[in-house]
C-alpha cells in the first residue's frame, strides 16, 4: 500500500481534497488527519502507475494554482 | 532616495528585460538590475535612472497618474460590447482542407444552410449589442455558397443601421471558388471586406487545400487578382489573404513569403495550427511541435527582416499585433491576445441554425459534438440573455492573466492573453498550464525574437514602419 | 543560505522561509513541474525542504543544472515577491483609477429589468398575503 505524509503547514486540506476527488479513478484513497500531517493512503492501485502516482499527485497539488493553499 | 517600482523581468542573452502592466518595456545591464535586486536603486547610472523612473519601474508614484491613463486607455475595450459577430451561414464547402477547423461538409444539399428567418433573427441579436462598432464576418464552410443569406443579411444590417448609426463593415473569409459577376458586383457596391486563404505556392497551396471544383490555386489566384483590380482605389478594404502553416509548409518559408509578395499583399500572418474541429485527427500527419513552429516563424521573420532592409515595406501581422501592444496605447483588438479574451464580449458566433457561441472556436468545438460553449439561440434568447450566460463568465473569467499562475508574474503578461478553449481542447480544463503549452511556448518564443530583434535600432525603425502601414481597421 | 544534497536521481534543497518566502517556492516550483517531481517538507517558519527528482532518467550533471535552475527561479520567484509586496497598494490605487470610468454599463440596467419579474426580494406579495394570519376554521 502506498502512502503520502503531506505537511499540513504546506499542503492545505482544500488542494489535498481536489486532488483526491481528481486521482479518485487510479486508486482508492483515503485521508487520516494526524497532529501535523495529513495521511494519504493509496489503495487497489494498478502496478503500472504505482511507481509515479504519488509522485504526480504530489504535483497536481502544486499545479492547482502556484501554491497548494 | 529612490523606492522600488513595479515591474515583471526576464534575463534575454546578457541584460534584462522589464515590463510592467501598461506594457512600458526597459533592457537594463547585469550591473543595474543587480542594483535594483539588492535594493542599491542610488548605485543605478543616472541614464538608466531617468528612463526607469519615467516608465514607473522606480518610484512608481511619480509616475502613477501617466501609468493610469495609459492603463485605462489600454483597457478602454471593457465595457464597450460585442463588436465582432462571426455569422456561420453554411457548413457547405467545395473545398476539403487538411487541416479544416471549421469541419465544414461537402457543397451538396442545404441542411446547414442559414434560412432567412434565422439570419433576420441574427441580425436583430447582433444590433442590441451597445457596441458602436459592429463587424459582420461572414465564414462558413464556403459563405459564398449560400449568397443569398449574405445578400439578405448585408442588406437588412444596412437597413437597421440607419437608425442605428453604428461604425458597420461586413466582411467575408471566403475560398473564392464561387465567385462570379453577380457576387463581385454586389460585394463592390455594399463595400464588403473580403479575406481568402492562399497557402503558398502553387504545389504547397494545393496539397493543403484540395478543391472539388479543380485547381485550388490557379483558381483562387485569378479571383483574387481579379478581386484586387475591382476594389484598387473603390473600396478601402483592400483585398487580403492568410495562410495556414502545416508540417509541409515548414520547409519553405521564403516561398511562402514570396507568393505573398507576388500577389502585391503587404503582409502575412504566419498562423499555426488550431487544434479545433477535423485538424484534431490529422494532427500526426500535419502537426508539429512548438519548437518546429518557431524555427520556421524565425527564418520567416528574418527573411522578412531583411525585405524591409531593402526599402520595401511589408509585415507579419502576430508581429504587428504584439508590436502594436509594445508601442501603442491602446489596444489592436484581437480577441487572442487580450485579458480577458474576446469570448462573448468581443466575438460571438452565430451557427446556421441560430445557436449562438463564445467565439468560433466554441461552435467548431460544438461541431463535435460538445456544447459546453454554446451560449443559446438566437430565436429564443436576446443579446443580454446570451451575455449573462455562465459559460461565457466561466471562459471570460478563465482568461485573466492576472489570475492565472505562470501568467501572472510573466514579463509577457501585457502583450500577451490566452485562449481558454484551446485549454480546454488540449488539456481538458479551461485554466492555462502555462508555460507548458505550445500556444504559451510559441508567444513566447515571438516575444522573444521581437525583443531581442528590437534591441537594435535598424529594427525598430522597421518595426515602427510596420504600426504606420494602413491604420485601424480590423480587417479579417 | 541554500543547502543542497544530491542523491543518484533527486535532490533536497533546504531553504529559510525568512529569505524565501514560501510563494516563492511555490512559485518556483510550479515552473518545473512539467519536468521533474516537486514534494515539500519541513517547518513553514524555520526551515523547508524541497525534494526535486526529474522526471527523466538523467545523469548527475544534468541533475545538478535542474537543480541550479530551480535555486535561479527560486530567487527570481522571491525577488517577483519583493517586488508585488512593496508596490500592491501603488498599483491596486492605479487599476482603481483607470477603470473606475467602466462603472456599471447600460447592459446590466437592461438585465435588472428583467430579473425584476421573477421578484426575487418578494416586494410585489401583497402585505396580507405574507403576514395575514389564517382565518379561524
Amino acid at each position: 500500500m502506498l502512502s503520502l505524509k503531506l505537511n499540513k503547514s504546506l499542503y492545505h486540506l482544500a488542494a489535498i481534497k481536489k486532488a483526491i476527488k481528481a486521482y479518485a479513478h487510479l486508486a482508492d484513497i483515503s485521508l487520516i488527519k494526524l497532529k501535523n500531517y495529513y495521511l494519504v493512503k493509496f489503495n487497489s492501485v494498478d502496478t503500472q502507475i504505482k511507481v509515479v502516482l504519488k509522485d504526480e499527485f504530489c504535483n497536481y497539488m502544486l499545479a492547482l494554482g502556484k501554491g497548494p493553499r | 532616495m529612490h523606492t522600488l517600482g513595479n515591474f515583471r523581468f526576464k534575463k534575454i542573452n546578457s541584460d534584462y528585460l522589464l515590463t510592467n502592466d501598461v506594457g512600458e518595456y526597459a533592457f537594463i545591464p547585469p550591473q543595474d538590475f543587480n542594483n535594483l535586486a539588492s535594493g542599491c536603486l542610488n548605485d543605478i547610472s543616472l541614464k538608466e535612472t531617468a528612463i526607469l523612473e519615467e516608465k514607473g519601474f522606480i518610484n512608481l508614484s511619480a509616475a502613477s497618474l501617466r501609468l493610469e491613463n495609459k492603463y485605462r486607455s489600454k483597457n478602454s475595450f471593457l465595457g464597450m460590447g460585442t463588436s465582432l459577430h462571426i455569422i456561420v451561414s453554411t457548413l457547405r464547402c467545395d473545398h476539403k482542407c487538411v487541416y479544416c477547423h471549421a469541419s465544414a461538409q461537402g457543397s451538396e444539399g442545404k441542411a446547414t444552410d442559414m434560412d432567412r428567418q434565422t439570419a433576420k433573427a441574427v441580425v436583430d441579436c447582433i444590433f442590441e449589442s451597445p457596441s458602436k462598432a459592429i463587424t459582420i464576418e461572414f465564414q462558413g464552410g464556403e459563405p459564398l455558397l449560400n449568397f443569398e443569406i449574405l445578400k439578405f443579411v448585408t442588406e437588412y444590417a444596412h437597413d437597421k443601421n440607419k437608425a442605428a448609426g453604428k461604425d458597420l463593415l461586413i466582411a467575408v473569409v471566403t475560398n473564392l471558388s464561387p465567385l462570379n459577376d453577380e457576387i463581385l458586383k454586389f460585394l463592390i457596391k455594399n463595400k464588403i471586406s473580403i479575406c481568402t486563404s492562399i497557402d503558398g505556392p502553387h504545389n504547397l497551396h494545393n496539397k493543403n487545400r484540395f478543391s472539388f471544383c479543380g485547381d485550388s490555386h490557379a483558381k483562387v489566384v485569378k479571383s483574387f487578382k481579379r478581386l484586387q483590380k475591382a476594389y484598387l482605389n473603390r473600396i478601402k478594404y483592400r483585398p487580403n489573404a492568410l495562410v495556414t502553416i502545416t508540417r509541409e509548409s515548414l520547409r519553405y518559408p521564403k516561398e511562402i513569403i514570396k507568393e505573398y509578395i507576388k500577389l502585391n499583399l503587404d503582409s502575412i500572418h504566419l498562423r499555426p495550427l488550431n487544434p479545433f474541429g477535423f485538424a484534431i485527427k490529422q494532427q500526426k500527419t500535419i502537426g508539429y511541435t512548438a519548437d518546429e513552429f518557431l524555427s520556421f516563424y524565425r527564418k520567416s521573420l528574418d527573411y522578412i527582416l531583411k525585405i524591409n532592409s531593402k526599402g520595401k515595406v511589408f509585415y507579419e501581422r502576430t508581429a504587428r499585433i504584439f508590436l502594436s501592444k509594445i508601442f501603442n496605447d491602446d489596444d489592436p483588438g484581437y480577441f487572442e491576445l487580450r485579458s480577458p479574451c474576446g469570448a462573448g464580449i468581443g466575438q460571438m458566433a452565430y451557427n446556421y441554425n441560430g445557436d449562438v457561441y463564445t467565439c468560433d472556436e466554441g461552435r467548431m468545438v460544438g461541431r463535435l459534438g460538445d456544447d459546453a460553449f454554446r451560449l443559446g439561440n438566437v430565436r429564443e434568447d436576446n443579446y443580454n440573455a446570451l451575455i449573462g450566460k455562465e459559460a461565457l463568465k466561466a471562459v471570460c473569467t478563465s482568461s485573466l492573466l492576472d489570475i492565472l499562475p505562470g501568467c501572472s508574474n510573466c514579463v509577457y503578461k501585457p502583450y500577451c492573453g490566452v485562449c481558454p478553449i484551446y485549454n480546454y481542447v488540449t488539456s481538458g480544463t479551461l485554466f492555462a498550464q502555462a508555460p507548458n503549452n505550445d500556444r504559451c511556448k510559441i508567444n513566447t518564443g515571438i516575444l522573444d525574437y521581437l525583443f531581442d530583434k528590437l534591441r537594435v535600432d535598424k529594427n525598430k525603425k522597421i518595426f515602427k514602419a510596420w504600426l504606420l502601414a494602413h491604420h485601424g481597421s480590423k480587417t479579417v | 543560505m541554500i543547502k543542497c544534497k544530491l542523491t543518484k536521481d533527486a535532490a533536497v534543497i533546504s531553504v529559510s522561509p525568512a529569505l524565501y518566502p514560501i510563494d516563492a517556492i511555490y512559485g518556483a516550483s510550479y515552473v518545473f513541474i512539467d519536468r521533474a517531481y516537486i514534494f515539500l517538507d519541513g517547518d513553514e517558519k524555520k526551515n523547508i525542504n524541497i525534494y526535486i527528482k526529474s522526471k527523466k532518467k538523467s545523469s548527475s550533471s544534468a541533475l545538478r543544472s535542474l537543480v541550479g535552475e530551480f535555486q535561479n527561479e527560486l530567487l527570481n520567484y522571491s525577488f517577483r515577491d519583493k517586488i508585488n509586496k512593496s508596490n500592491r497598494k501603488v498599483r491596486e490605487g492605479i487599476i482603481e483609477r483607470a477603470l473606475a470610468v467602466f462603472g456599471p454599463q447600460e447592459i446590466l440596467n437592461e438585465q435588472d429589468s428583467g430579473d425584476y419579474l421573477k421578484d426575487p426580494l418578494g416586494i410585489a406579495i401583497p402585505w396580507e398575503e405574507k403576514h395575514a394570519k389564517p382565518k379561524a376554521k
